[in-house]
């Protein structure tokens, strides 16, 4: 019962930021200094078109009703019509979406790889030189921004090594490895920043579950310091672990946006920049609205499965 | 003849920044198979520190400076992890005060218990009989639904039984408890208490029993060790020394303890704390500052613990008569 | 507390790498080698020497002189984004923390639909509403830094509305403007200086990200993130220009997470 009541909490919660977040994306676009329609024909255009523009955009009626017809297509799945492409935003996005994707999924299993074992690594050595050095590099590693990482690292894998390829984006349909292959580069630039970030928090945590009273317990049954680590510790510091997992992927998405644009990948990202440099509104609109849906999804399942793991709050006392 | 637990000349030393200084002064005492025996004194006395030296899980900073550790003979001092290890939790146990944060919360208390068996060269299929077995010698009802539960599911009372059957699964000959009923309910106190006795009747266990608590120690032990800032101050059957205290402190201790007879005075308290690791004076008895009897001779050297008719008292003016 | 800043070694590194770019951005403001537009196409792409110590881009452009007056723009968006988030999500998490209620829920509602906008996204959509420049940048890296120090605001504010020394405080008669000086804000200056000296270097991530898609600060006012954008072009012919921008962008974000980690080490020693 108590966990029915912590889900439906997430769920009533997750629904208002989805309206908030609806109220937000709308009106932010309602703030233009001027007409869009006349925007998007220029400065000399002919009075009548741009009238007949915002008539056929709908820009004539009252902006409650517009928010209204907003939303209501929102719930069928229509997210506008690009301006630029004159497709709809949805149709844009399905296509772009295996990219980003196959993006955000690499990255965050780099992530996972890299994590548990360095983190462990760091907590039992917590004063070694070694230890301190690493950390020392992951500062970096946060530092350092994304994009100009990426550049350092086509010159070393694409250029001097020449492993990895550097040029277009190969897509999916025509090869699965081909593609992963191009997005090899550009996980890696994303990852390393947030791996870093994770590692930080993972190897914090660890220490401090080392100083508590239930390590004392174990250790006085006879476990030696590795045993006691790895099956008491580590469960109990990749608990809350979990919870920042939900923040990592949304930097992951976010990271995504630029790095798409340094490689030249055909995703969300790109499609989003050139949106904007387009100023295409119903599809900066749409995408923006679609972007934070996708966040506020995936810190639901976050919370999900977190309530499924963590058996305090699964299991009433 | 051998005793189970034979400590000498123990001396522990707590580095803090950089200095080193003395927690335990050569602390010395025996038990034996059996035996029940109370560690007294207020916080900051050394008496859980002793605890940790015996099993050997003494904090980072603290380390032995002198001293054995006898155990059936052998010198547990000089043992390394490893063999220590094989050592905790089967012939030495150990029972802390703080039951709610003593247990894992994301593993089942059952198989917490089990854990103990398994370490020990328990076969798999024998471990949760075992378990089963001692979760109901140790008075938890319906151990079959327990087994699965977790901590937060179970009250103090249940988590320190949880925490006590852990510790006897093995049948260790001696049992540490640290302070084991202070953060429990008095009625759970009692139930505990009880619970000790019955297991050290019916499994011929050792307790070492610590608590700052002479009721505790009166209701179970039958001999009492009184510690005072990393000294041992006085030592003898559980009866005789409440009776008939011979060191100033047990005696100021008695004193401060309220009974129905002492009702309508102030009641008396034992004047200043105890000093601080960093503020103890050496070479001048540990108590001076704070006894009631001090005298010119007690700050010019540390007495020694001298032994009369089966008691042992540390201080030059020990005896006397009553205050 | 200044004491055990400086034997923080977090805090001294970090403090150590910003003096550096500060004492860059004084100079700039008095002194530039060359005008950082000047363009001098016979000497292009050439590597430090001691007329050009950082060397020349592209265009023959003194690259130093580039970074010293990039400086200024780094800066300015850096403070004015934290500025904007500091004190609006102080006022705001004041009010929520303080006030409780209606005015707390539908402020936070607000603040978790912020938060769900991953980092530029929200600057992008003022973006591209309003245009791109100096201004807009700054502007809209500091609505997203709102919620954070909102959070923590109002984090605060509830903590310690509830302690009893407060409580104290106000059956005496106190008034909340009062309390709130006295006794509220002081314990939450440390978590707010972390926030903020964090908060900086995300600012100057996201404007250098910005500006390398072209959509923060325009030319032909230079800016890192836009150098590392023109360097990308010429990457197998003269990967050195590339290297100096990203370097500094590293530099100041380094600089000042470790200035905040220091900040956190200290202040959580001392109340622990």
């Amino acid at each position: 019962m108590r966990a029915a009541f912590y889900l439906l909490k997430k769920l009533s919660s997750a629904a208002v930021t989805l309206f908030a977040i609806s109220l937000l994306t709308f009106f932010a676009f309602q703030i233009l200094p001027g007409d869009p329609a006349a925007i998007i024909l220029g400065v000399d255009a002919d009075p009548l078109q741009v009238q007949a523009l915002s008539k056929q955009m709908g820009l004539d009626l009252p902006i409650q009703q517009r928010y209204f017809n907003w939303v209501g297509g929102l719930f069928s799945g229509n997210l506008g019509v690009s301006l630029r492409y004159q497709v709809p935003v949805m149709e844009l996005i399905r296509d772009a979406l295996p990219v980003t994707a196959g993006l955000t999924v690499l990255s965050l299993l780099i992530t996972v790889v890299l994590v548990v074992p360095v983190s462990v690594y760091l907590a039992k050595n917590n004063n070694k030189k070694l230890a301190t050095a690493l950390s020392a590099v992951m500062q970096v590693g946060i530092a350092v921004p994304s994009f100009w990482l990426s550049i350092l690292l086509i010159l070393v894998f694409s250029v001097a090594l020449r492993w990895l390829p550097s040029g277009d984006f190969i897509p999916f349909s025509q090869s699965f490895w081909g593609a992963v292959r191009s997005l090899v580069l550009p996980a890696l630039s994303i990852s390393i920043g947030t791996t870093a970030v994770v590692i930080r928090y993972l190897k914090n945590t660890l220490l401090d579950q080392m100083n508590m009273d239930y390590v004392r317990t174990a250790r006085s049954k006879g476990l030696t310091r590795n045993a006691v680590l790895y099956r008491h510790v580590l469960k109990n510091a990749l608990l809350p672990t979990v919870t920042i997992l939900g923040m990592i992927a949304v930097e992951v998405l976010g990271g995504s946006i630029i790095i798409e644009n340094v490689f030249n990948l055909p995703g969300i990202g790109r499609l989003l920049i050139s949106g904007v440099g387009n100023r295409d509104f119903p599809l900066v609109q749409g995408l923006v609205f679609y972007l934070a849906l996708t966040v506020v999804a995936i810190n639901f399942l976050v919370d999900l499965l977190y309530a499924a793991i963590d058996p305090r709050i699964r299991i009433d006392r | 003849m051998e005793h189970l637990l034979d400590v000498e000349g123990l001396t522990v030393e707590i580095r803090i920044r950089g200095h080193a200084y003395r927690a335990l002064d050569s602390v010395g005492f025996r038990l034996d198979r059996g035996e029940i025996v109370g560690l007294v004194g207020e916080s900051g006395c050394g008496k859980s520190l002793t605890a940790l030296s015996v099993i050997g899980l003494l904090p980072e900073a603290a380390r032995v400076g002198a001293g054995e550790i006898r155990f059936r003979g052998a010198d547990l001092v000089e043992w390394t992890e490893a063999r220590m290890c094989g050592l905790r939790g089967k012939d030495i146990s150990i029972v802390f005060q703080e039951p709610m944060t003593a247990l894992n919360p994301l593993m089942p208390v059952g198989r917490q218990i089990a854990e103990a068996f398994l370490q020990h060269g328990g076969s798999k299929s024998e471990a949760r009989a075992a378990a089963l077995r001692v979760m109901k010698q140790v008075g938890l009802s319906r151990p079959d639904s327990l087994y699965w539960e977790f901590p937060h599911q179970l009250s103090g009372g249940m988590k320190q039984r949880v925490v006590i059957a852990m510790a006897l699964i093995n049948r260790p000959a001696l049992l540490i408890a640290d302070e084991p009923t202070t953060a429990l309910d008095v009625t759970i106190q009692y139930q505990i208490l009880e619970l000790i006795k019955q297991l050290n009747r019916s499994l011929s266990t050792a307790v070492l029993l610590i608590s700052h608590d002479l009721g505790v120690v009166r209701e179970v032990c039958s001999r009492v060790i009184v510690m005072y800032a990393g000294f041992i101050v006085e030592e003898g059957g559980v009866g005789e020394v409440l009776r008939r205290p011979l060191h100033p402190y047990t005696r100021q201790l008695l004193e401060s303890i309220p009974t129905p007879q002492k009702r309508g005075r102030p009641l008396y308290t034992i004047p200043g704390v105890v000093a601080a690791l960093d503020q103890r004076p050496a070479g001048v008895c540990p108590f001076c500052d704070r006894c009631a009897r001090a005298r010119p001779r007690c700050r010019e050297a540390v007495p020694r613990l001298t032994e009369q008719n089966g008691r042992k008292v540390r201080c030059f003016f020990a005896g006397g008569g009553a205050e | 507390m200044l004491k055990k800043c400086v034997q923080n070694k977090n805090f001294m590194i970090g403090a150590v790498l910003l003096g550096i770019l500060v004492l860059i951005l004084a100079v700039s403001f008095f002194y530039l080698p060359y005008d950082p537009n000047g363009m001098n196409t016979q000497q292009k792409f050439q590597l430090p020497t001691p007329a050009h110590p950082l060397g020349t881009d592209n265009f023959g452009r003194d690259i130093l002189s580039r970074v010293m007056k990039g400086s200024q723009s780094v800066f300015l968006v850096g403070f004015s984004s934290v500025g904007i988030g500091f004190l609006f999500g102080l006022l705001f998490g004041a009010a929520a923390g303080y006030l409780g209620g209606a005015v707390d829920e539908v402020l936070m509602r607000i603040t978790d639909a912020l938060m769900a906008f991953p980092g530029v996204i929200l600057a992008l959509v003022i973006i591209t509403v309003s245009g791109s420049s100096t201004l807009h940048t700054a502007a809209a890296l500091g609505v997203t830094a709102i919620p954070r120090f909102c959070r923590i605001a109002r984090a605060g504010f509830l903590q310690i509305k509830e302690m009893d020394y407060v409580k104290a405080a106000r059956s005496r008669g106190a008034s909340p403007l009062r309390l709130m000086a006295l006794h509220i804000l002081p314990n939450m200056v440390s978590p707010l200086l972390v926030t903020a000296s964090v908060g900086f270097a995300g600012a100057v991530l996201s404007e250098a990200g910005l500006s390398y898609l072209g959509l923060g600060i325009q030319p032909p006012e230079p800016s890192w993130g836009m150098m590392l954008f023109e360097a990308q072009a010429y990457l197998l012919s003269s990967p050195w220009y590339a290297f100096i921008p990203g370097c500094l962008i590293t530099m100041m974000v380094l600089g000042f997470n470790l200035l905040g980690d220091g900040l956190r080490d200290v202040t959580d020693a001392r109340t622990a």
